[in-house]
């Protein structure tokens, strides 16, 4: 695999996680369905996940960047676990509306497995990566650049947002108002 | 505590994009470590959240 076409599927899948942010972003603003603690955090980790894969774009395909991706994911995958774990006895509930049959936290539990695979499956191609005499810091055009633009917006507008739910300190269980747009 | 670790994923970006990729990894990396930490706090017994 080439370094051009490498660089191509890293901004598509950094498109791709923001594409799964928004949906949850247009899915709070619209529905008005206010995240919950454990879904803040699986957020995070889309946008723990998704750091790793600027890296790549900004400063060339490395292996270690694709490493702070499977981090990413994995902390967002322990996450998921513990919500599903939470509602996956008969008569425990659910949070939030289903999706094509699945809640939120279990569509979030199977992104953030693909997330590792796809990171493993980009890790077994060797052509991708420069040597150390090769590497240099690389200005993303294009895709990249519109992938780069999209992930930043959206990780402001869930902090932004963050803030005026929970403000400062911890969010409720179950949160039904903005905690800053009350006081 | 719940705004941080995308207040610091956000500054973790605008550090990539300046050209700073040490103060951006380890702006990362407390950013993993402060969610982990949140996971922890929402489960342990004193609030053992359901959500």
């Amino acid at each position: 695999m080439t370094e051009s076409l490498s660089r191509t599927l890293n901004a598509l899948g950094l498109l791709a996680i923001t594409i799964v942010l928004g949906f949850a972003f247009t899915d709070q603003l619209i529905n008005d369905d206010l995240p919950c603690p454990l879904c803040l955090l699986q957020r995070a980790g889309f946008a723990l996940a998704g750091f790793g894969l600027v890296l790549n774009l900004f400063h060339g395909q490395r292996a270690r960047h694709y490493a702070l991706v499977i981090l990413g994911a994995l902390a967002g995958f322990a996450v998921a676990v513990r919500q599903i774990f939470l509602h996956i006895a008969p008569g425990t509930g659910s949070y939030g509306d289903a999706f094509v049959g699945l809640h939120f936290y279990t569509w979030a539990a199977l992104l953030f497995g693909l997330i590792v695979l796809g990171s493993a499956l980009m890790l077994i191609i060797d052509g991708q990566f420069n040597t150390a005499r090769e590497r240099r810091a690389v200005r993303p055009t294009g895709l990249a650049l519109l992938a780069f633009g999209l992930f930043s917006l959206i990780v402001v507008a869930n902090a932004a947002s963050t803030f005026a739910e929970c403000e400062l300190g911890l969010c409720a269980d179950n949160p039904t108002q903005y905690e800053l747009l009350e006081n | 505590m719940m705004v941080l670790p995308f207040l610091l994923v956000a500054i973790a970006l605008a550090l990539v994009f300046f050209d700073k990729p040490v103060l951006a990894h380890a702006t990362w990396g407390v950013g993993l470590l402060w969610t982990l930490y949140l996971l922890n706090v929402h489960a342990t017994d004193t609030l053992n959240l359901n959500f």
